[in-house]
């Protein structure tokens, strides 16, 4: 919903918006961006649509000039030597009249692509859970119910869902998984070590994919991923390609308020700390591949794959 | 038991039910409760050390005999007894157990189980003995009549034709030679169990068209049914013959029941092959063994025949025989099926991994006829464990070992029995109703084997007073050494460990945690404390009080959120419930959670525990032994949209909701364990156990 709202504000901004060369349009788009990360720091995808976009333009300002830039794909040596944080654009000060109709629809496409997104992910299912297996997952993800409810109608299986406090959206995922006809074991979130030595996979959804391979989701997403690591079971990340932020830091955290954390009957003195943290860190060791629209992706390989979707320049607007 | 013990309990079970509770003690004015308080108090106040631990033991014992004040009051008034005391020695005291039961029974109405108190309160034993005997005969005269009825129905139905529908095909044929009434019996038998068979395959198949997808099967199932239906027209043929060969039929139906036992012996691997339920691979083993005993008795029946050739008047004797096994075997049958519907119905899901815990219960379990052998402390501490009123492995330890106490106390042994026996097998009922209530803990387990080993050591020519004092000091010396001594050694021991400006993590609420950090602050060492906890249940928050109320610096954290603050922790520090042989702790639910962390980290993960909670299991994983907690109060979670959501999980298809109370961390994320020996490391376990509970815990 994010991703289909963003890329229709841009398309806004590419079709009305005040510009003649390439360059005011990538301004424009930066300003997008720039504003959008001092409001909110944490929500990625509005400014992975943004640098998605600006790669379009990038693209379609090069064909347009006739240039061709290697299919998109940047040779090992300008890789090295470009620095993502300068932020410099590469110039587009040509004014092409046919630019603005080549972006529209190259933006149209995209956006079909992010629509199917989910039912590409879904399909892959079949493939990844076999039968009589144990899958784990954790919270209310669109993306996982979809590839879980796909996948049961040719296999059966068995899932445990972790209730995933303080958020318990895990209630809900368990409702409308068994209501898919899945066989469903709704558990607390401290009770994810113990049962993991029964599961076979662990499939889970996030919010960003940091730029090493990590990821930055809900809170619990860790001592899930620690437990799975102890014991050896896989854990796949249902992620449509959008979500692959060019991000590499998650130092910075987001805290909140800890008054839903603290249970309603308790008084406790004025004097205690009490604060809740919104995400959760996934070291890339720990995730054994994510599972996007086309195909699965190791976590080493997606730099590679974020050179493919955004222009290495722009990661620090 | 040896039988003379039980001759001499029935006949000592038509005095009045008191008198086997009544107080030992002289002094009638006192209630029974308060001689038990006022030593255990005593035992304390020698120890002259006020630790937590010692004051949470004393509130316990209060909560236990809060009836006696109140029974102190009722004496006064004249009390309603319902039972007609006979001669007694003390009637005052035995006035006073009445009061104590009132109390009791009060409470237990309000917790509606008023049914079986108010059976059990007016009528005495030995009346319910006697109806337990009539129960019996009863039962035997329906058998004897049923038998009777039909034997009537078939010497009838000789006399009829045969009939060429299927419906009559058990009558049997118009000859009345002795002989042949026996053949036909038998073969009536076979075919009635026969039916039976093809109904259970039938309802086999249905259930394998639903489950597996595997055609084959069903073409298997078909081909077994119709084998089925061409041995009862075989049968039918035979029978229209007008020809039954005695020892040609009885041939034929070992023939078909060896038939039976193959289509048997086929469905289990069919069922290995769809990947059958365990509830239907059960059903196929039944099968089997009724198949077996049909052909054991089928055999029985030839046998029978011959022996009619040489003794025709044995006749009815043997038909009475014939047809009581085949009663049986139908009436277990149904009481089988109504016992798979009624689970089925019941709703009671589990996952199968975890069906070998027992069902969390919300209501204390139903009285049993000789509810009369609970004591009452015993039984308001099962309500209150029940309640979780109680909780906390070391306060239902104690609080268990004080209502035993009271048990002792009330205790009078019946003439000639020894006091130990006799005293173990009263105590037995009492422990399996407070595990009905709630499951044992492993260190409720030890204290309980440990209570019967000083029983077991008693001499027979002890006298009873001073055998129940001798059990009642090592009660208060086991309490007193294992665990409040204890308490304040491990504390004395963890202050090796812990350093100042320690930053601690710890998990709910644990008193020995709190403990340890007052040692610390009292030696002057500057200590913060981070609370994990976890939503239900939620003991951090109290834990968060006592360590502000100790002027310690305190955070509080969600379990989930640990990896963001275990950069900033020094030393995890968590009390267990139990430890294994091979090292492994079990600890609350979230416990082993925590040690993934801390060793993540690189962060000492210290764990506190008595040696009394040693035991001598090795468990590799969390759900070998474990306890199903309420899985409904996680489904009212405090969340604003998703609260109740789940409700009707038990109602619901394929949802099931489950919530554990323990899980087992490896060895090997465990640093160390402080005990009141020393600072240990887990391989230390199994020689501690042998060094100091060889023989309580023996080799099991």
């Amino acid at each position: 919903m994010k991703a289909e709202e963003s890329l229709s504000l841009l398309e806004h901004i590419v079709a009305d918006g005040q510009w003649e060369t390439g360059s005011e349009l990538l301004n424009l788009l930066r300003n997008v961006a720039t504003a959008v990360q001092a409001k909110m720091p944490w929500e990625t995808t509005p400014c992975n649509m943004v640098h998605r976009v600006i790669k379009i333009i990038i693209d379609e300002y090069n064909a347009c000039r006739g240039v061709t830039d290697g299919g998109g794909i940047q040779g090992v040596s300008q890789m090295m030597f470009a620095d993502p944080t300068s932020g410099d654009l590469p110039e587009c000060s040509g004014i092409f009249s046919e630019l603005k109709n080549r972006v529209l629809e190259a933006i149209a496409e995209h956006r079909a692509e992010t629509e199917q997104s989910q039912e590409l992910i879904a399909s892959q299912g079949v493939s990844k859970i076999h039968s009589d297996e144990v899958i784990m997952t954790c919270g209310m993800w669109d993306v996982v119910l979809a590839f879980l409810t796909k996948a049961a109608k040719m296999r059966k299986f068995h899932v445990i869902v972790a209730e995933c406090a303080p958020k318990y959206d895990g209630h809900k995922m368990a409702k409308l998984l068994c209501s898919a006809g899945i066989q469903t074991t709704l558990i607390q979130d401290c009770a994810v070590f113990p049962m993991m030595s029964r599961v076979n996979k662990v499939i889970i959804g996030t919010r960003t994919v940091l730029s090493n391979g990590g990821i930055k989701t809900f809170v619990g997403a860790s001592p899930l991923a620690s437990a799975a690591k102890f014991y050896s079971v896989p854990l796949y990340v249902c992620t449509p390609t959008y979500q692959f932020s060019p991000i590499a830091c998650e130092e910075a955290n987001h805290y909140g308020s800890g008054t839903h954390v603290i249970p309603c009957n308790s008084d406790l003195p004025a004097s205690v700390n009490a604060v809740a943290a919104q995400f959760d860190y996934v070291p890339p060791e720990n995730v054994t591949s994510f599972i996007t629209n086309n195909r699965g992706i190791a976590p080493s390989y997606v730099c590679r794959q974020l050179s493919e979707l955004y222009q290495p320049t722009s990661y620090d607007l | 038991m040896a039988p003379p013990n039980r001759s001499r309990r029935k006949r000592h079970s038509k005095s009045p039910r008191h008198k086997r509770f009544g107080s030992g003690k002289s002094t009638p004015s006192s209630p029974a409760g308060t001689p038990v308080r006022r030593s255990h108090s005593h035992s304390i106040s020698e120890a002259g050390e006020g630790t937590s631990t010692e004051s949470h033991c004393d509130t316990v014992i209060q909560v236990l005999s809060e009836e006696s004040p109140s029974a102190a009051t009722l004496n006064q008034s004249s009390v309603v007894s319902t039972s007609q005391p006979e001669d007694c020695s003390s009637k005052a005291s035995n006035s006073n157990y009445e009061c104590v039961k009132l109390q009791q029974d009060r409470i237990n109405a309000e917790l509606d189980t008023s049914k079986e108190i108010k059976t059990s309160s007016t009528m005495s034993s030995g009346k319910l003995n006697k109806l337990d005997r009539l129960c019996g005969l009863l039962e035997n005269i329906v058998i004897e009549h049923n038998s009777s009825i039909s034997q009537s129905g078939k010497s009838s139905s000789e006399n009829t034709p045969i009939n060429k529908t299927p419906n009559n095909e058990e009558k049997a044929d118009t000859t009345l030679h002795p002989i042949k009434t026996d053949v036909s019996v038998s073969v009536k038998e076979k075919t009635r169990e026969e039916l039976e068979l093809e109904r259970k395959l039938r309802k086999e198949a249905k259930k394998a068209k639903k489950k597996g997808n595997n055609k084959e099967n069903e073409q298997q199932n078909s081909a077994n049914e119709s084998k089925q239906v061409d041995d009862n027209i075989v049968l039918k043929s035979t029978q229209k013959t007008e020809k039954p060969c005695s020892a040609n039929e009885t041939q034929k139906s070992q023939d078909d029941a060896q038939k039976i036992k193959q289509h048997s012996d086929q469905k289990p691997d069919e069922g290995e092959a769809t990947g059958k339920s365990k509830a239907d691979l059960k059903r196929e083993r039944r099968e089997k063994q009724e198949a077996q005993r049909k052909a054991k008795a089928e055999a029985k029946a030839q046998l029978q025949a011959e022996k009619q050739q040489n003794q025709p008047q044995a006749i009815d004797k043997d038909k009475s025989a014939q047809q009581q096994p085949r009663k049986k075997t139908d009436t277990d049958s149904k009481r089988v099926r109504e016992k798979r519907t009624a689970d089925k119905d019941r709703g009671d899901r589990r996952i199968p991994l975890l069906d070998h815990l027992m069902a969390h219960v919300s209501q204390v379990p139903s009285h049993p006829v000789n509810s009369d052998f609970i004591h009452p402390a015993v039984r308001t501490l099962g309500i209150k464990m029940k309640e979780r009123v109680i909780d906390g492995s070391t306060a239902r330890v104690i609080s268990m070992l004080a209502a035993f106490k009271r048990l002792i106390s009330d205790y009078q042994t019946p003439e000639s029995c020894d006091l130990s026996r006799d005293l173990a097998e009263k105590l037995v009922p009492n422990i399996s109703f407070l595990s009905a209530c709630r499951p044992q803990c492993i260190a409720m387990d030890n204290a309980v084997r440990f209570l019967k080993h000083e029983i077991n050591h008693i001499k027979p020519e002890e006298p009873e007073a001073q055998a129940k004092d001798h059990l009642q000091t090592s009660i208060d010396e086991y309490i007193h050494n294992n665990i409040i001594l204890a308490s304040s050694t491990i504390a004395s021991h963890s202050l090796q460990v812990i350093q100042n400006g320690d930053v601690i993590l710890t998990f709910g609420y644990s008193a020995l945690v709190s403990d340890v950090v007052e040692a610390a602050c009292n030696r002057g060492n500057r200590v913060s404390v981070v609370v994990a906890d976890t939503p239900h249940p939620a003991s951090g928050a109290a834990m968060v009080k006592r360590l502000a109320s100790l002027g310690v610096t305190t955070y509080y954290r969600f379990i989930t959120e640990v990896s963001h603050i275990m950069n900033k922790v020094t030393k995890v520090v968590v009390e267990a419930e139990a430890v294994m042989m091979n090292g492994a702790v079990q600890g609350l639910c979230g416990t082993a959670g925590l040690a993934l962390a801390a060793a993540n980290h690189d962060t000492p993960f210290i764990v506190l525990c008595h040696t009394y909670k040693f035991c001598n299991n090795d468990l590799t994983d969390s759900l070998v032994i474990n306890e199903l907690g309420d899985a409904d109060s996680m489904v009212s979670c405090p969340s604003n949209d998703f609260c109740n959501l789940l409700t009707s999980w038990r109602e619901t298809p394929n949802l099931n909701v489950v919530s554990l109370v323990y899980d087992v961390t490896p060895a090997s994320l465990v640093t160390a364990l402080i005990t009141e020996q020393n600072v240990l490391p887990t391989s230390a376990v199994p020689v501690i156990i042998r060094r100091n509970y060889a023989d309580i815990l023996g080799q099991d």
